[in-house]
């Protein structure tokens, strides 16, 4: 029996002005799949991401996911989905410089409206979980590059999201703390059944998806 | 691997027999394929015709078979001194294969974009295997898995860059 896609795309079309950067897009992606969106600069993989993600509208087409078609979501609604359904990883980090390591991670638990000592023990799991209990307190700058993917990865998982996005996860780091943030960045991800959608220009990065596709020119080309 | 000079760098460890060379052998090289004993035999003759290494008087007596003890001559020590002194040289061999196939899928249908992409997923699917297996390797073998990545990695650049060359490439070859 086939299994129903957790998200799936079809036709979608994006253009920025007069700029067309998606070309019909179809894509169906498996539960608790890790899909690598390959493809080079300019070739839309980013808007890909980002349209699945519910970051950015399509023009046309349907992303279907739980049942509905959020490629037409209102920015309200969108912006609820990503809040409580998805996960992010980007290149940089990007967590809060003047809140401490544990409030990062608490952050999105706070903004959904869940109680302050709920956010914190689950918040204090998922550190332990990527190994940085001692750096609690610490706020980001005193952390190194791979210790913050760590947060990041800690900060996307807390809201046990359904689909964990990223983009380019180890941009900034070296060959061994990619490989050590994308060994941890998978087990977790594997271990809560979470799917996870990433864009790399990396091959090496790509390798520890299951699936790897390839954009060029706003369309999916190659075997997949 | 250049098993003359691994078993020349075990011997300068301390003497030792062809079977417990192979041991080590295979132990520090092996991960992938182990070394025949007949290899190590034909290049312990070969090391011994050459002065690199000298059998010796073994101590052990087991009342078994006579074994042959090899220990590594001052001549040998030099030989592998200067072999590890030298810089391998980077391979200079072009992408031959690739590259020939990426012209002639052009010539065939005019589009070598759906040779490559395919060749890219070949390539991938290999990563990955290798980064499966890495994961649980220890680290002697994992540093190999690195090196054999590393260089598919190497392809895939090329495959990528090569891509968006197409054009040009099918103008100037006049296809």
């Amino acid at each position: 029996m086939p299994v129903t896609p957790i998200i799936s795309a079809k036709n979608i079309k994006k253009s920025y002005g007069q700029t067309a950067v998606l070309h019909g897009v179809s894509l169906d992606v498996k539960p608790g799949e890790v899909l690598a969106i390959m493809g080079p600069s300019g070739s839309g993989k980013s808007t890909l991401l980002h349209s699945l993600a519910a970051i950015i509208s399509v023009d046309s087409g349907e992303i279907t996911f739980g049942g509905r078609n959020i490629g037409k979501f209102s920015d309200n609604k969108r912006s609820i989905l990503r809040r409580t359904a998805f996960g992010f990883v980007f290149q940089f980090s990007q967590l809060v410089p003047e809140l401490s390591v544990i409030d990062n991670v608490a952050l999105p638990l706070l903004l959904n409206g869940v109680s302050r000592t709920k956010a914190y023990t689950e918040a204090k799991k998922w550190l332990e979980a990527v190994g940085l209990s001692d750096k609690s307190d610490n706020t980001p700058g005193e952390i190194s590059g791979g210790q913050a993917q760590r947060v990041a990865i800690a900060r996307a998982m807390v809201v046990q999201p359904k689909i964990l996005f990223a983009d380019e996860p180890t941009g900034s780091l070296d060959s061994l703390n990619s490989e050590h943030i994308m060994e941890l960045f998978i087990k977790t991800a594997k271990d809560n059944g979470t799917t996870v959608i990433m864009v790399t220009h990396e091959p090496t990065i790509a390798a520890y998806a299951d699936r790897e596709i390839v954009v060029r020119d706003g369309l999916i080309v190659g075997a997949n | 691997m250049n098993a003359q000079y691994a078993l020349l760098g075990i011997l300068n460890e301390q003497p030792n027999y062809g079977y417990e060379l192979k041991k080590v052998y295979d132990k520090l090289f092996g991960q992938d394929k182990a070394i025949l004993a007949g290899q190590v035999y034909s290049t312990l003759s070969r090391l011994k015709r050459d002065q690199k290494i000298e059998e010796v008087a073994s101590s052990e007596e087991s009342g078994g078979p006579e074994r042959v003890k090899y220990a590594i001559t001052s001549q040998g020590e030099q030989a592998l001194r200067t072999w590890l002194e030298k810089p391998e040289a980077p391979s200079p061999q072009l992408q031959a294969t690739l590259y020939m196939k990426t012209v002639l899928a052009l010539m065939e249908n005019g589009d070598g974009a759906a040779y490559l992409d395919n060749q890219r997923h070949a390539h991938i699917e290999r990563m990955r295997d290798l980064t499966r297996q890495r994961r649980e390797a220890p680290l002697a073998n994992k540093l190999l898995i690195d090196h054999a990545i590393f260089h598919i990695e190497a392809d895939l650049r090329w495959i990528d860059l090569t891509s968006s060359r197409l054009t040009k490439l099918k103008e100037e070859l006049c296809l």
